[in-house]
């Protein structure tokens, strides 16, 4: 009886009654993906509302500079002016887009996801920074084994001239904290003992030079350099 | 509102052949094999990822939800570099739908996560489009999923077009948020359009040894600062011209422009010239093919084969004239 109402039942149309699942999850992924490209684009909270990052002096240069540059339009500013204007539209920025970023963070953390463009955004206009390094062959007096960029002093330059490298010697030379220059010289120390078993230290040395514009260089003046950190590093301590 | 709906929606439901996304997915795919390749063969991969007790340049961080979990020897850094070089092969070859794609993101991000001082902003790139293409079907044709399924390589199913939109998307984001953040004063024209100069004064990026070139080459220098700072701002015309290629059904005067002249091609090969300066003059590591490598993404499948018969022609031609000279001159004599 019961197989017999089950046969008289109509089949159902699945195709077209059916939730369009796939076309749905289309739309969601779409829509959810082009949002965090454009949203995670736009500038990091953090980045923007740090005040130690605003009190730099290359940041203090750029404000004094657009300040400048607003003349134009008759209204001049100085760096503290441009920066009390500009001070609390950056927390307010900060603040929404702090909350638009909330539905991606976890997205973010678990594919790693990541949207920050900023090639060359703020080249150095005062100094430029390169890394020296010095060996001492045992008769106490330091030589030049690599410069970077240079053909001359080119002792692990192959390696050294990978991009990643570039950029960690950059941040090491340049940066604030002396923490990144001692793991570079303990780097270097550790492949000199390795290549020189005969020598006795090595000295890295950051090395800057004074900017004074691009007229002043075209015109001939010499760029002033000045050797700004440079530690020694013992090689015995290096050896097995 | 409902123009912009019915818009996006036509977006989800468009259909294509799937070789753009095939070209892609082999593209990424060689990419990030090439990305760790070079690093093995300068001898970087263990100074970079290695913690600074075996060996490397810093002390390795625990970021990520896969490195946290893992004992971090040399042993099993160096595993998850073989793993990603693998899976990325097999990626591009291929091979199970988004498996290798999901291993190879998972392991490029964990390498990336151990040391994030020297990721740069390719390895963001890289991964972002890997992560595009996981949810596409980008193995349907041009890969060894379609030759186990069918025996053959080329396939013309089709497959939704969404993830290679995806792709021109992040493209034009790029660009434009690129420019927008080269906020110094040297990149402006009240600022002189001096940044390239600044650039190459800086050691740590150009690739020659001495900057006298500058001499001569400053207004080359200026008109390349102010030919970049623009044409990344301006990069949002390029979803509108994509759009109105994408519309082209539709009357009006500015779809008839459209339709005549593809802007895009211009604007691309401005895009092209600058990434192959940048390249030729700086080491930025492979950020400049990456980027390139997305430009396929802003064509249909249908316009790249245009492109594609149009230049066959061209090269053809030549050849042709210059094998009738050669057989009426062997004629005649």
């Amino acid at each position: 009886m019961a197989a017999g109402k089950r046969s008289k039942k109509k089949p159902k149309k699945r195709s077209s009654r059916a939730f369009p699942w796939k076309l749905w999850s289309s739309r969601f992924v779409f829509g959810y993906l082009l949002a965090a490209i454009f949203v995670l684009s736009l500038p990091q909270p953090h980045k923007i509302t740090t005040r130690s990052r605003w009190d730099t002096n290359k940041t203090r240069r750029e404000f004094a500079a657009w300040g400048k540059s607003l003349s134009f339009l008759g209204l001049e500013a100085s760096a503290d002016e441009m920066d009390a204007f500009l001070w609390p539209l950056a927390q307010g920025t900060g603040k929404v887009v702090r909350i638009l970023r909330a539905p991606f963070k976890p997205f973010m953390r678990v594919t790693g996801f990541f949207q920050s463009w900023r090639m060359f955004s703020t080249p150095n206009t005062s100094t430029v920074a390169w890394v020296v390094v010095e060996l001492d062959r045992g008769d106490g007096a330091f030589e030049p084994i690599y410069e970077s960029r240079s053909s001359t002093y080119d002792w692990r330059s192959f390696q050294l001239s990978h991009d990643r490298m570039r950029k960690f010697i950059s941040k090491a030379v340049r940066g604030y904290e002396t923490a990144d220059f001692v793991r570079l010289g303990r780097w270097f120390a550790q492949e000199a003992a390795h290549d020189f078993p005969e020598a006795e230290a090595v000295r890295v040395v950051a090395r800057y030079a004074k900017l004074e514009g691009p007229e002043a260089w075209m015109a001939g003046a010499p760029l002033e350099v000045e050797d700004r950190k440079a530690k020694v590093f013992k090689l015995e301590k290096f050896r097995p | 509102m409902k123009g912009l709906l019915r818009g996006f929606d036509a977006l989800v439901q468009q259909r294509e052949d799937g070789r753009v996304l095939a070209f892609l997915r082999m593209s990424f795919g060689f990419l990030c094999a090439w990305i760790i390749i070079g690093m093995l063969v300068h001898g970087v991969v263990d100074s970079v990822w290695l913690g600074s007790g075996a060996g490397g340049l810093t002390p390795v961080r625990r970021g990520m939800w896969l490195t946290r979990e893992l004992p971090l020897t040399p042993t099993t850094v160096r595993l998850l570099v073989a793993v990603c070089l693998g899976s990325s092969l097999l990626f591009a070859a291929g091979l199970g739908a988004w498996f290798f794609g999901v291993v190879t993101a998972v392991s490029f991000y964990a390498l990336r996560s151990l040391n994030p001082p020297v990721t740069g902003g390719y390895d963001a790139l890289l991964l972002n489009v890997i992560l595009f293409l996981i949810v596409s079907d980008c193995t349907r044709t041009w890969s060894l999923d379609c030759w186990l399924r069918k025996r053959r390589w080329r396939s013309d199913e089709l497959v939704a077009a969404w993830p290679r939109h995806l792709v021109t998307f992040q493209l034009v984001i790029l660009y434009v948020a690129t420019g927008l953040k080269k906020a110094s004063i040297v990149w402006t024209p009240t600022g002189g359009y001096y940044a390239l100069f600044y650039v190459y004064m800086d050691p740590t990026w150009r690739r020659m040894e001495s900057v006298d070139f500058m001499h001569w080459a400053m207004p080359v220098l200026r008109f390349g600062t102010a030919l970049t700072w623009h044409w990344e701002h301006f990069a949002f015309v390029l979803l509108i011209l994509g759009w109105f290629r994408f519309t082209r059904e539709r009357d009006g005067l500015v779809h008839r422009l459209v339709n005549r002249w593809d802007l895009r091609w211009p604007w691309l090969a401005v895009g092209f010239a600058m990434h192959v300066g940048v390249w030729l003059t700086t080491n930025v590591g492979p950020f400049s093919s990456i980027t390139l490598a997305m430009y396929p993404a802003l064509f249909g499948p249908v316009e790249l084969e245009k492109v594609g018969v149009r230049l066959k022609e061209w090269l053809r031609r030549p050849r042709s004239e210059s094998s009738d000279v050669r057989s009426q001159s062997a004629a005649g004599s």
